[in-house]
């Protein structure tokens, strides 16, 4: 077996290095082309977006490919930036090869205030790609924050006065110098609602004298009710590594390290946020988008049949509360109109900025309509504190009486045109029907006459399989074929024999004896039924140490051969001598 | 609407799933009008504007172990109504496995999601959307005939060798189409069976650190927000939202959405679908055997 296999292994190795290369040529190849077909992109970041005066802030450009020349940065006035690594990160996930060359930046300000790092260009595959512009605050630092501390925590807000709903960024600082088991800050805010939080960033500082590592969790988040209400404090668990004391004790160094680790509560500071409540009267159309936005509208197809579905696609693009966009509703009588949806591009992790898609479909009810009737949205801006409505003029279109018929008139109720319900943004109707109500059953899948079910072809061709193996094997084997009609033979012909002693017919019973004699013979010394006779007793080698046998056989032959001469005998006689030749055939079937 | 209605019938005349030959058989012999009776009425008070007493009538077709696509609409129209998001998307999703492909449950279930604050819509690439149109009997019963054809054929292969050569391409086809609809049917197994979301019921709900009430708030879910279960200690349930925050809620906040239970006796831990503390007090609460609605 083993020389079989080796064998086997020998002839295929070949074939599965052949195979193996191949895997490996194919692999590198879809590596190689998902590298050179991954998106061209570039993102620039600062790991914080608030620093004191007298700290660095990292700006890190991450590039979908190698770009022509390490990108180049500002200068922006106020600001010191310096190149300072480059690094690759390549990542595959779920079978997507995703390469990044990382360039970072070290941003120390010069002075107070707000800065913008303009957007730059960066080269890459022969075509330009633009970062969006960062900004920056430099806040005077506190001397007393942090001073001489392993550890602290800062909550940065850029605004204290909000209005309800408006979405805004906060920042969790977490400086330390060594530490460990750091657990995710937590922010209380009693009538805040935190909402998208971004990845955590890291870079280093410097506070006094001391070389701070900083983590920067930020989130969105925006107040739920108007008032003075207190942001804070955000709270961080982890474990510092204070340094020990030198001492001389070398057993204490050696046991203890030169570490000691402390279990840290950190508490950032309060922060008092002034919430405005929006200003009374909004428009018509405001369903509470907060920001500042610009909107789209297009419509497609502009020639329809009455009962034919128009979609119009609304992009609203800006900053502010994106998630929560909603279209106004729509009271157009000579329109039904469909549920909208609406699908979500954010530009920033905070989902601050990006623009919001809706699909709405609407139906004109008869061919008088000529246009789609001016949609307005409104929103109210921060910034301005005030509403501002946006306007999109009507949108011509062509609807002609549906195939086949007239033109649908609209159907208004006699006498009272003005009480006839407009078609609403609204939840399909119930249903008239039931259906059919059954009881309640499980699934298919569980239920035992279906999976016996489904064991039944497996069981039927597993049978027609043993049957069709056991059919070949006869069909190549003529000997086991042999001894299976034998056996055959001899079990029909023991009946024969039963009825044959019955009916007292001695021709027809030593008849039948010497034919079973003969087959059963034959079958076991492998020569022609026809050709045995009791001669074949004295020469078969077969039959030698078989002297009882042999012996019985010869005695049935001798009772055939008499039957010719005197064939009468009772019924009972010839009875008794059934089992003698069940005997003999039996003991001849068992010899090999 | 009508097409895919048309798709639908023909699927399930050449296809007819244990569950429809079931609600014919059921249909002659068991069907009592008063259920029915119970349907018509709930669907008058839904008109009059009565939602609460609407939810109680069709609730009472369920009391009696019966069940349908379009009473599970109805009922979460009611709900919806109502104000229970919540328990209308939980209705609209229970509607939605039995009817895949009627665009009503799939507008409301859609809208419904919709107007949960902040909700960002669901894209589902269209290959999904064509993967999920068909119920779970009914591609088990697509996979069962593939089997029965593929070993009926190979099995006339053994008893007729000489008919080989002519099945040999209905085979190909027969075993091409066994492992598209077990695949199917794997898919779906995980898609549906192994469904375990929580659906908040309650306007605000506080997701916290630990499974205690003592234990620190993380932050909050409003009322229809559905989120998947990643584990349960005692009466609180651990799930993750789309922020992939993960923290523990607690089982009267939300009702199970686990429609196909694949055991006889669920585990009451998480089974038990208590009515929610008090946001509507004439909300009858939902029965345990719409967790197993089949």
């Amino acid at each position: 077996m083993n020389t079989v296999t080796t064998e086997i292994f020998r002839k295929i190795r070949p074939h599965c290095r052949r195979l193996g290369t191949l895997f490996a040529a194919c692999f590198f190849f879809s590596l190689f082309f998902q590298i050179a077909a991954a998106a061209a992109t570039v993102e620039a970041t600062l790991d914080r977006t608030n620093i004191s005066l007298g700290e660095s802030a990292t700006l890190t450009v991450s590039c979908g490919a190698q770009p022509q020349s390490i990108p180049s940065v500002g200068p922006v006035d106020g600001l010191q930036i310096s190149f300072t690594q480059s690094g690759f990160q390549q990542s595959i996930v779920n079978g997507q090869v995703t390469t990044s060359f990382i360039y970072s930046y070290r941003v120390t300000p010069q002075r107070l205030g707000q800065f913008t790092i303009p957007s730059f260009q960066v080269t890459m595959n022969g075509s330009v790609y633009r970062t969006s512009s960062l900004r920056l605050t430099v806040e005077k630092a506190d001397p007393n924050a942090g001073a001489g501390q392993f550890a602290f925590v800062r909550l940065v807000t850029p605004k204290t006065e909000v209005y309800v709903g408006e979405l805004f960024p906060v920042e969790i600082q977490l400086y330390f110098i060594y530490g460990e088991d750091l657990q995710p800050p937590q922010l209380k805010g009693e009538g805040f609602v935190i909402g998208k939080q971004a990845p955590h960033t890291q870079g280093k500082a410097q506070v006094g004298q001391n070389i701070y590592n900083v983590f920067s969790f930020k989130m969105s988040i925006s107040a739920a009710k108007a008032g003075q209400l207190g942001l804070g404090p955000a709270e961080c668990n982890m474990t510092l590594r204070i340094p020990r004391a030198r001492r001389n004790d070398i057993f204490a160094d050696f046991f203890g390290g030169p570490y000691e680790r402390r279990p840290a509560n950190l508490l950032s500071e309060v922060r008092q946020i002034n919430v405005l409540p929006l200003p009374a009267n909004p428009p018509a159309s405001f369903s509470g988008a907060i920001g500042n936005f610009a909107m789209d509208v297009q419509a497609s197809p502009a020639s329809v049949a009455v009962g034919d579905p128009i979609t119009l696609k609304f992009l609203v693009k800006g900053t502010g509360t994106i998630g929560a966009l909603a279209l106004p509703n729509f009271d157009w009588r000579d329109f039904k109109i469909y549920p909208a949806s609406g699908s979500i591009v954010s530009e920033d992790p905070l989902g601050l900025e990006g623009s919001k898609s809706f699909e709405q479909v609407i139906v004109p009810q008869n061919a008088e309509v000529t246009s789609i009737p001016p949609i307005e949205f409104s929103f109210f801006n921060p910034q301005s504190k005030a509403y501002q409505t946006v306007a999109k003029a009507a949108i011509p279109i062509t609807v002609k009486p549906a195939a086949g018929g007239q033109a649908q008139p609209t159907i208004v109720a006699a006498g009272a045109p003005d009480q006839e319900p407009p078609p609403a943004r609204d939840i399909v109707h119930i249903k008239s029907r039931p259906g059919e109500l059954a009881f309640i059953q499980p699934p298919l899948l569980v239920r035992p006459w279906f999976l016996a079910l489904q064991a039944a072809p497996l069981a039927l061709w597993l049978a027609a399989f043993w049957w069709r193996r056991r059919e070949n094997k006869l069909a190549n084997d003529p000997k086991l074929r042999r001894r299976i009609e034998t056996r055959r033979l001899i079990r029909l012909g023991l009946g024969q024999l039963r009825d044959s002693a019955q009916k007292n017919d001695s021709d027809q019973f030593f008849a039948t004896v010497f034919r079973l004699l003969q087959e059963q013979l034959g079958e076991r010394l492998g020569l022609p039924a026809s050709a045995i006779t009791e001669a074949v007793l004295d020469d078969s080698p077969l039959l030698l140490p078989h002297e009882s046998l042999v012996a019985d056989l010869r005695e049935l032959f001798h009772l055939c051969n008499q039957a010719r001469y005197a064939p009468v005998r009772t019924s009972a006689e010839l009875m008794s001598l059934v089992p003698k030749v069940e005997k003999a055939l039996g003991s001849l079937e068992k010899i090999e | 609407m009508s097409r895919s209605r048309a798709h639908s019938r023909w699927l399930l005349l050449f296809a007819p799933s244990s569950r429809w030959l079931a609600v014919a058989v059921l249909s002659l012999f068991f069907l009592r009008p008063v259920s029915a009776q119970n349907f018509d009425r709930a669907n008058a008070l839904y008109e009059k504007g009565d939602y609460n007493g609407a939810i109680a009538e069709y609730q009472k077709v369920f009391e009696a172990g019966k069940g349908s696509a379009a009473l599970l609409f109805n009922l979460g129209n009611a709900c919806f109504k109502a104000g229970q998001l919540g328990r209308a998307i939980f209705h609209y999703r229970l509607a939605e496995l039995l009817e895949p492909r009627d665009p009503d449950i799939h507008a409301n279930l859609m809208f419904a999601r919709e107007s949960i604050a902040g909700s960002i819509r669901r894209h589902e690439p269209r290959w999904l959307q064509m993967l999920r149109n068909l119920t779970l009997d009914e591609i088990s019963v697509l996979a069962g005939l593939a089997w029965w054809s593929l070993f009926s054929l190979l099995g006339a292969g053994q008893v007729r060798p000489d008919w080989k050569p002519a099945l040999r391409f209905y085979v190909t086809i027969a075993t091409l189409s066994s492992i598209l609809f077990v695949s199917w049917l794997g898919f779906a197994i995980q898609d549906k069976v192994a469904t375990r979301e929580a659906i908040v019921i309650v306007k605000e709900a506080v997701v916290r650190y630990g499974p205690l009430e003592d234990s620190q708030s993380f932050f909050t879910v409003t009322d229809g927000v559905e989120l998947p279960i990643l584990d349960h200690k005692d009466d609180w349930l651990q799930i993750s939202d789309r922020g992939n925050r993960t923290g523990w809620i607690h089982q009267k906040s939300v009702l199970l959405f686990k429609p196909y239970a694949m055991t006889p006796t669920p585990n009451p831990n998480l089974n038990h679908t208590p009515p929610p503390p008090t946001p509507n007090p004439t909300s009858p609460p939902i029965p345990h055997a719409l967790s197993s609605i089949h």
